[in-house]
C-alpha cells in the first residue's frame, strides 16, 4: 500500500511573551491509504495540536509549527501558502471536530452550508449540488435528508449533527479524513452508531483516517494501527491488536490496566501515580520516568529512542536492555 | 436500627415547564417520571443513563436542591422532601454532594483551608479554631492533597486534585450519604482510576454510602453494590452488581452493555443488541414503554401499556413486558 501522509519530525509550539512551549515535540508517523489509525493519549499529549498542524488551523491559536514536515501524496503542507492551502482543506483532507456546533454555522440553514463545500471544491452548478448534498447526508444514514437540507443545526440532536458534519467533510470525497473525538460528545448508544458508520465510509471510498480519541475502547473497535502519545510524543505505535495484547510501554500498561472493566469484578483499579508534566517544566531525560514504576538511573538522564520488540515500537529503555541482553547471550 | 435502608424513593417525579409562546399548550419536560429505589446503609447505589435520562436531577432532587413535585424522599427514617429551608441545613449535614466539574463547583476566590473550614464554622461552632484545622488537615491528607497547599486557590491544583478538594468539602461534616454526579466524567482515565480509588477507600474508613451517578457503565459497575438503569426518567432495571453484567434482563440495559466499547475485542460482523435512532425527547416521550421505539423486542402491548416494575428475584427488578407473567419463556 502507498503512504498517503507522512509527518516527519513534527514540532509545534505555543509562543508566550518570553519564550515558546513545545506542544508536540518532534513527532513521525505515516498513514497508508486505507488506513484507519488511531492516536491516542490523555488531555495535553498534544493528539490534537498535531492534528491542526496537518490541518494548518492553527493560525487563530499562539501555535505554529517550529520544523517537520507533513507529507500528503508527496507535497509538503507545511510549505504551502493559506491560498493553496485552502484547496486542500475540504477537497483533499477534511476534519472532524468533537463538538459538531464548532463546525456547524447556527445561522445558515444545513443545506447552504452543505452546498458551499460542494461549490468550492467542485465543478457542479447548484442543481447538481443540491442533488449531490442530499445524497450524500442520505449516506450517512440521515432520514428525511430533503427536508434536513432546509433546518437549522439546533433543531437536530447530538448525534445528528455529528453526521451532517461527517456528511459535509465527505461530500468532495477527500483522501484523508481527520477525526479529532467525534464521537466523545455522544452517548455510548449513539457513538456506536456513529462509529460504524465512518467504518463503513472508509470501507466504501478507500479514505484513509486518523482517529483522534483518549478512549481506548474506542480504538480497539475502529483503528488499524495506533500511535499513543504522551506530553508531546509518541510514545508507542503498533497494530491495534499487537498494542493490546502485549503492551510494551509502562505508560500504554498503565493506562489499559486503569481503566474499568465490565464483569470482571475487580476490587481496586490500578493508576498510574502523579500527573501528566507540565509544559514548561518537562522532566530530563523520559518524559514519563517522574511516574513509571521501572524507572532506571538512565531514564533520567537520556531521552529513549524507539526500540522494536515483538512487531511494536516503543521509547523506553526497558526494551533497549532487553536487546543488551541478547546480544550479551549470543 | 428499625429499617435497614438509609434512603428510601417513593415514587418521585419532577417535570419541568417550558416557556412557550402565548396561547401555545403548556409543555412539561418529563425529567423524573415516578421513580422508586432504595439505598442501603453502607452500600453504593450506582445510577446509569444517557444524558437526558433524569439521573442528575434525581441527584438533585434528593439534596433538596430542586423540589420534587410529588413523591417521598424519606431518609434516616425521616420524611424530607417537604422541609424548610432551616430544617434542610441540619439534613445536608448528613448529605453532602461532590459535583462533576472540579473547575466550576470550586469558588476561585477561596484558598482550599477556607472551602473547607466554611462547612465547619456553620455546622461545628462547638470546635475551637484549632480543632477545626486539626480536622481539616486530617482529611486533606486521607484525600491525597499535602496540607502544605491549605492556602493555595483552586486554580493551582490540576483536575484530579481539585476533584480530591471537593470530596473532601463533601466529607468535612461527616456525613452519612454521599451523592456523587458524575464525579469522573471531566478526568483522564488514569487519574479516574486514582478518584475511583479513593472514593472506595474513604468509604470502607468513614462507613459512607454513596449514590454514585454516572454515564459510565463500566465506572459504575466498578464502584457500585447496586445499580439502577435510567431511560427517559424511568428507571427500567434494578439490579446487584454482578447480575447486571452476567444476566441483564431489560433490552435497553443489554444495548447499553453492548455499546461500550471494550478494549481488546475485535469487532465482529455480527452485531449484538445495537439501538437504532436517537433518544426521544423527554418533552414528547413515546407513549406506553418509553423504550418501545428504539428496542428489538417491542410488542404491541409495548406502544400502549406502561411496563410496572416486576421484582424478579432478590437481585433484580425490571420494568418490562417481556417478563410478564406468561411472557418469561418469550424474553430467554
Amino acid at each position: 500500500m502507498a503512504k498517503l501522509l507522512e509527518v516527519n519530525n513534527l514540532q509545534t509550539g505555543f509562543k508566550n511573551s518570553n519564550d515558546t512551549l513545545k506542544v508536540v515535540r518532534g513527532i513521525d508517523f505515516h498513514l497508508e491509504e486505507g488506513e484507519i489509525l488511531g492516536i491516542v493519549g490523555e488531555s495535553g499529549s498534544g493528539k490534537s495540536v498535531t492534528a491542526l498542524s496537518i490541518m494548518r488551523l492553527l493560525h487563530d491559536t499562539p501555535g505554529e509549527i517550529l520544523s517537520g514536515e507533513v507529507n500528503y501524496k508527496g507535497t509538503d503542507l507545511t510549505k504551502l501558502t493559506e491560498k493553496q492551502m485552502r484547496k486542500y482543506r475540504g477537497k483533499e483532507v477534511s476534519m472532524i471536530f468533537q463538538e459538531p456546533m464548532t463546525t456547524l454555522n447556527p445561522v445558515l440553514k444545513i443545506g447552504r452550508q452543505m452546498k458551499e463545500v460542494i461549490l468550492l471544491h467542485t465543478e457542479l452548478n447548484r442543481k447538481q449540488a443540491h442533488q449531490h448534498a442530499v445524497e450524500t447526508l442520505e449516506s450517512v444514514g440521515i432520514p428525511r435528508a430533503k427536508d434536513i437540507m432546509n433546518e437549522y443545526p439546533h433543531q437536530l440532536s447530538g448525534g445528528m449533527r455529528q453526521r451532517v458534519v461527517i456528511a459535509m467533510q465527505i461530500s468532495c470525497n477527500p483522501s484523508l479524513l481527520i477525526a479529532d473525538e467525534p464521537t466523545t460528545a455522544l452517548d455510548v448508544t449513539i457513538q456506536k452508531q456513529i462509529l460504524k458508520l465512518l467504518k463503513d465510509i472508509q470501507k466504501k471510498t478507500g479514505m484513509g483516517i486518523i482517529f483522534i480519541t483518549h478512549d481506548l475502547g474506542v480504538v480497539s473497535k475502529i483503528c488499524d494501527r495506533v500511535n499513543v502519545m504522551y506530553a508531546g510524543e509518541i510514545v508507542e505505535s503498533a497494530e491495534t491488536r499487537d498494542l493490546f495484547n502485549h503492551p510494551k510501554h509502562p505508560y500504554t500498561k498503565g493506562l489499559i490496566e486503569s481503566i474499568p472493566k465490565l464483569g470482571h469484578n475487580q476490587e481496586r483499579l490500578s493508576s498510574i501515580p502523579g500527573t501528566v508534566p507540565n509544559l514548561n517544566d518537562m522532566p530530563k531525560g523520559c518524559t514519563f520516568s517522574p511516574r513509571c514504576n521501572f524507572v532506571m538511573d538512565r531514564c533520567h538522564a537520556e531521552h529513549p529512542d524507539f526500540y522494536e520488540t515483538d512487531n511494536i515500537s516503543c521509547r523506553c529503555f526497558l526494551y533497549d536492555q532487553i536487546a543488551e541482553e541478547r546480544m550479551s547471550h549470543v | 436500627m428499625s429499617n435497614e435502608y438509609l434512603l428510601e424513593i417513593k415514587e418521585l417525579k419532577k417535570h419541568f415547564p417550558i416557556k412557550e409562546g402565548f396561547m401555545k399548550e403548556k409543555k412539561v419536560v418529563k425529567a423524573v417520571d415516578s421513580i422508586s429505589f432504595n439505598i442501603k446503609q453502607g452500600e453504593t447505589f450506582g445510577l446509569v443513563g444517557e444524558s437526558g435520562c433524569g439521573k442528575s436531577t434525581t441527584g438533585r432532587l434528593i439534596n433538596g436542591l430542586i423540589d420534587a413535585d410529588s413523591g417521598e424522599i424519606i431518609f434516616n427514617n425521616h420524611q424530607i422532601d417537604s422541609l424548610s429551608t432551616k430544617q434542610w441545613r441540619k439534613v445536608r449535614k448528613e448529605m453532602q454532594m461532590v459535583f462533576q466539574d472540579p473547575y466550576a463547583s470550586l469558588s476561585p476566590r477561596m484558598t482550599v483551608k477556607e472551602i473547607l473550614m466554611e462547612p465547619l464554622n456553620i455546622h461545628f461552632k462547638n470546635l475551637n479554631e484549632k480543632e477545626k484545622e486539626e480536622r481539616v488537615e486530617l482529611l486533606l491528607k486521607k484525600c491525597g492533597i499535602n496540607p502544605y497547599h491549605l492556602n493555595k486557590y483552586a486554580h493551582e491544583f490540576s483536575g484530579g486534585q481539585r476533584q480530591r478538594i471537593g470530596i473532601a468539602r463533601a466529607l468535612i461534616l461527616q456525613p452519612q450519604l454521599i451523592i456523587a454526579d458524575e464525579p469522573v466524567s471531566a478526568l483522564d482515565v488514569s487519574i479516574q482510576s486514582q478518584i475511583l480509588n479513593l472514593m472506595k477507600d474513604l468509604q470502607e474508613e468513614f462507613n459512607l454510602t454513596y449514590l454514585f451517578v454516572s454515564h459510565d457503565l463500566s465506572v459504575i459497575e466498578f464502584i457500585s453494590d447496586r445499580i439502577g438503569v435510567m431511560y427517559l426518567g424511568d428507571i427500567v432495571e434494578i439490579s446487584s452488581k454482578e447480575k447486571i453484567f452476567n444476566d441483564p434482563k431489560h433490552p435497553y440495559t443489554k444495548a447499553l452493555l453492548s455499546a461500550i466499547p471494550q478494549i481488546g475485542e475485535t469487532s465482529g460482523e455480527e452485531e449484538e443488541v445495537s439501538l437504532q435512532g436517537d433518544i426521544p425527547s423527554a418533552s414528547n416521550p413515546p407513549s406506553g414503554c418509553k423504550f418501545h421505539t428504539r428496542c428489538p423486542f417491542a410488542m404491541e402491548q409495548c406502544k400502549t401499556i406502561i411496563p410496572r416494575q416486576r421484582i424478579l428475584n432478590d437481585e433484580q427488578t425490571v420494568a418490562c413486558h417481556l417478563y410478564e407473567e406468561g411472557m418469561i419463556n418469550n424474553a430467554t
